[in-house]
């Protein structure tokens, strides 16, 4: 039946009424064929890292070598400075001043898919420069040293707190030009208030989010933005070059991991209705079966249910890593605290991050981000066409050619992370035998956040949840 | 979706054919905004008739709405869940259901990638007794409530609610002796699901056609006495249901070919089926491109009406008898080529027997986009073309002032102030919004009012979506059927993502406007 459901519509969609606008994908193969070969994957990875591995020092593995900064260095840093600010105050106008309507005004594609999205990938590939250019540091000026020190226990929860506030409003509020407009004028008189107050400095290194954000993912860059210096390195070696130094950060990447998840998730028809099905139902001798009388009581129950979820998913996440740890530190009796080793093995997390993100959001930028010079053309929807750009209508990608996509990004960020682990396991417990014991914990639950990635990915495209 | 090669040799051939149509000029029912003069009340179309401009849609101006000839009584926007789609009524309330891609074919089924399950999906129960503050009453999900995308339909004399489910096979009967309690009577399916073989490749793209017997729900119409439901699909074949006891619907028959949309005369005894496509072709496949020749069939349903056709063994039999038909082909008539037939449905004016019968394109991005007509089917043997329905939006030589606006102004339903005795037609046009047309003359249409929605930006925002059924805050989609009352003088529509709304004409409509008739 459902075959002839598939093949009915596949000719449906062909055609011409009001609801057929293309065509039905569903996964080729069973998702549990995905399940399994991306499980295979990882083992025979883990297998072939243990098998090539050698004991070495991570400086050795890293070779790297550097440049001064070209004289002219500085000069483009300073018109990328130019860019940022610019950019940003762009955005803050274009809410107030510009279309009111998300797709048109240029602040919400620039913001959320240029910088958000496109900027963190590229993060990723040429290193944090977000660092020389931030517009908000920019912003402040150099002279302000601070009223009082940074309180070194906070490290870096602020940016946690500022990150779960971030996710919230992009996921469960209704932002709009105006309101995005809004939040960064708040988050710039924010910024000023926390660097005046604690320094400019430390400020920026620690507490403001997207420093923290980008800093993470321009650890797995192969440059490096020193001071004067830039720094060659293999990709993802930076992630052996630091250690990580307080759990707030262990936190931050866990939720990095959570929410892209979260995201995934709470838009899938089981979880939906986990809720608004399942819940209402459960709820109904107290509210009664009527859904209209019962919504504005559901409604806010159910922001309440999300909040809550979001918030809590990457303890939850924490509470499965450290599982792992404690088995790997059983298995290997290593005098290690658990506690240090979530710290040593927090950035072995960082690919899986970095890999969960895009496969998850990177559609947007072809769908949506394409639009960006048209929407800089007419930056407050006036009519202009200041660089004679045609309009175009968004790129829809093939949804196979996506899928596959996110299934071999899904499988490579995790092999690149077990070969991570496997390394740090080698600094951390000394010999082979031992990382390789201690791996194995880690090694399920790579597969089981691989499985359940792909899991999430698959909702759309899998015919039990495309059709009833 | 756009397909701008295939767009603009389609805008080629329909500038070079458009003066081949037949019936009065396009230019006869052009807007008139002048005439009767405007008042301060009105906020006047700034383009074409019909037009929600992109430059209006970018500086905010459109987010108000446009309107001529109407005012707004009361709303209710349905708890802000938009994708309202599809409206029915029995006594003083309103059902309104919803649909989007996502819902009938799973959130991939399109580029518009939308959640297939939205909570407040169902049928809305509106009491409008009180019209100034019409009240949502309760949400009713039932297996076809929950996406039936254009089958929703009620009947005023048994009192019942009915709807197929889209792209599904569930049928729901609801009893509403009470209209503000409708009761679920009974939900059944139709169909046996058979997948024949593959065949050998067709010209016009499709590698192969499943022409076996699924029903997949679509469209509705329902005889006057309630007795009989014709539910079109999106495969293959129709459905006639016996709904003598409601709590027991029982399918006669299956019967191809398969049309979009269908209404029937007041007796019963006439189905007219708004086919297109491969449909003529004798496919039975209303589904693939419209590249050949559109059209409306009558056939001879007496004996479903008699209730003289036994139920077929088999569940699929041979259709009831053509008695006439009226054929046309997209681009000869200036509407794109993927355009095909939808609404078919009855009316009477000064002795003469007429269908409303339009197209329906609706997807941004193919110009010129799908339009109207009336026909004169006194002789249903021979239905001749009388005029046209086609708003300034809908002409191809204004597809390059039209295909940047991100909107779909296809024609979609239809309304009268009395069927038995039309002088006003209603008509509903996607992001052209509400139309009205004074009819005493059914050859020579005279637009006297319209209405664009203020935009409810509260809804979900599904991506893309402008490109079907509204920009959420930039315009609004009026897709359903109108309802007039002549008692009150109002008119009842539902908005994609505005909701329920009541609206009654003011003076600019002019003289020609009908009267409510109780004051």
């Amino acid at each position: 039946m459902r075959l002839m459901v598939t093949a009915a519509l596949l000719l449906s969609s062909a055609g011409a009424q009001a609801h057929s606008f293309g065509k039905v994908y569903n996964l080729p193969v069973p998702f549990w064929l995905y399940a399994w070969a991306a499980m295979v994957a990882l083992l025979l990875s883990f297998l072939v890292s243990a098998w090539i591995s050698t004991r070495r020092a991570p400086a050795t593995l890293n070779s790297s070598f550097s440049l001064p900064f070209a004289p002219f260095a500085s000069v483009l840093i300073g018109l990328m400075q130019l860019v940022t600010v610019s950019a940003l105050l762009l955005c803050i106008v274009a809410g107030f001043y510009g279309p009111s309507d998300p797709y048109h005004n240029v602040n919400m594609t620039l913001f959320w898919i240029g910088f958000v999205l496109a900027f963190a990938y590229l993060t990723a590939v040429i290193g944090n420069v977000y660092v020389h250019i931030n517009p908000w540091r920019c912003l402040t000026p150099r002279h302000w040293l601070g009223h009082w020190q940074y309180p070194r226990h906070w490290d870096c929860w602020p940016a946690v707190i500022i990150y779960m506030a971030f996710i919230w409003i992009e996921l469960l509020g209704h932002v709009t030009p105006r309101s995005l407009a809004q939040m960064l004028l708040a988050y710039t008189i924010l910024n000023w208030l926390a660097a005046w107050a604690f320094g400019r400095d430390a400020w920026f290194s620690q507490g403001e989010f997207f420093s923290v954000f980008l800093r993470l993912l321009g650890k797995m860059a192969p440059i490096h933005w020193q001071q004067q210096r830039l720094t060659f390195r293999m990709p993802f070696m930076g992630l052996l070059q630091d250690s990580n130094k307080h759990s707030s950060e262990t936190i931050f990447v866990l939720f990095m991991l959570s929410s892209t998840a979260y995201d995934g998730l709470h838009m899938t028809q089981g979880w939906t209705t986990l809720f608004w099905r399942d819940g209402f139902a459960a709820l109904q001798p107290w509210l009664g079966s009527n859904i209209v009388a019962a919504y504005p009581t559901l409604k806010k129950l159910h922001i309440a249910w999300e909040t809550s979820v979001l918030l809590l998913s990457p303890f939850i996440y924490l509470s499965l890593y450290l599982t792992c740890l404690w088995l790997a530190k059983l298995l290997t009796q290593s005098s290690i605290s658990l506690k240090d080793l979530a710290l040593r093995f927090t950035y072995s997390l960082l690919p899986i991050v970095l890999v969960y993100h895009i496969s998850h959001y990177y559609t947007l930028i072809l769908t949506q981000g394409n639009q960006l010079w048209r929407l800089l053309s007419d930056p407050l929807g006036l009519g202009w066409n200041l660089f004679g750009i045609e309009r175009s209508t968004p790129t829809i990608p093939d949804i196979a050619w996506v899928w596959h996509t996110q299934v071999g990004l899904i499988v490579f960020g995790h092999i690149v992370s077990v070969y991570i682990a496997h390394e740090e396991a080698l600094r951390s417990f000394g010999n082979q035998r031992q990382a390789l014991l201690s791996q194995i914990p880690m090694l399920i639950l790579m597969m089981a956040f691989t499985v359940f990635g792909l899991w999430i990915l698959a909702q759309p495209i899998t015919p039990a949840n495309s059709l009833s | 979706m756009s397909k701008p090669i295939f767009a603009y040799a389609a805008l080629f051939l329909a500038s070079l054919l458009t003066a081949c149509g037949s019936g009065s000029s396009s230019d006869d029912n052009a807007n008139n905004n002048d005439s009767p003069r405007a008042t301060d009340f009105d906020r006047l179309e700034p383009g074409l008739q019909g037009q929600i401009p992109l430059s209006e849609q970018l500086n905010g101006s459109s987010a108000q709405g446009y309107r001529k000839g109407l005012r707004l009584v009361g709303q209710n926007t349905i708890l802000d869940r938009g994708a309202n789609f599809a409206m029915a009524w029995v006594d003083d309330c309103a059902y309104v259901t919803t649909t989007s891609p996502g819902q009938i074919f799973g959130p991939t089924s399109s580029p518009y990638i939308d959640p297939k399950f939205n909570p407040l999906n169902g049928m809305a129960v509106i009491d409008a007794a009180d019209p100034r503050n019409p009240k949502l009453l309760d949400i009713l999900q039932s297996p076809a409530m929950l996406a039936p995308h254009e089958s929703l339909q009620a009947n005023q004399a048994r009192k019942i609610i009915v709807a197929t489910r889209g792209g599904g096979t569930a049928f729901d009967v609801y009893d509403a002796s009470d209209c503000r309690k409708p009761v679920l009577a009974a939900s059944i399916n139709i169909g046996i699901g058979i997948t024949l073989p593959e065949l050998p490749a067709l010209i016009g793209g499709l590698g192969k056609i499943d022409i076996g017997l699924p029903f997949f729900g679509h469209a509705l119409c329902l005889s006057d006495d309630g007795r009989t439901a014709y539910a079109t699909s999106s495969a293959s074949t129709n459905a006639v249901i016996n709904l003598d006891d409601i709590k027991k619907p029982q399918v006669i028959q299956l019967f191809a070919p398969a049309g979009h949309d269908c209404g029937l005369n007041p007796e019963g005894t006439r189905l007219y089926l708004a086919t297109f496509g491969f449909v003529s072709f004798g496919m039975g496949l209303p589904n693939g491109p419209a590249v050949g020749q559109n059209g409306m069939a009558i056939f001879d349903v007496s004996g479903f009406h008699q209730r003289e056709v036994p139920v077929a063994p088999l569940l699929i039999a041979p259709a009831p008898p053509q008695v006439g038909f009226l054929g046309w082909t997209n681009i000869a008539i200036g509407s794109a080529p993927t355009a095909g037939s939808h609404t078919a449905r009855w009316f009477r004016n000064g002795g003469r027997t007429y269908l409303y019968s339009s197209d329906e394109w609706p997807t941004a991005g193919v110009c010129p986009w799908a339009h109207g007509r009336i026909l004169d089917i006194t002789d249903e043997t021979n239905p001749v073309q009388v005029s046209e329905i086609r708003l300034e939006v809908n002409k191809a030589e204004n597809c390059l002032k039209t295909e940047i606006d991100v909107a779909n102004y296809s024609a979609h339903y239809v309304g009268f102030d009395d069927a038995y005795n039309a002088t006003t037609l209603f008509t509903t046009h996607y992001t052209g919004g509400l139309r009205v047309w004074d009819i005493r003359d059914p050859a020579q249409p005279k637009e006297i009012a319209y209405w664009h929605p203020v935009p409810n930006p509260n809804t979900p925002t599904v991506p893309l979506s402008e490109f079907f059924g509204s920009s959420g805050s930039r315009w609004d989609a009026v897709p359903t059927y109108v309802r007039y009352r002549p008692e009150t003088g109002h008119i009842w529509i539902a908005g994609y993502s505005s909701g329920f709304q009541i609206l009654e004409f003011t003076e600019s409509a002019g003289p020609t406007a009908p009267k409510p008739t109780r004051r």
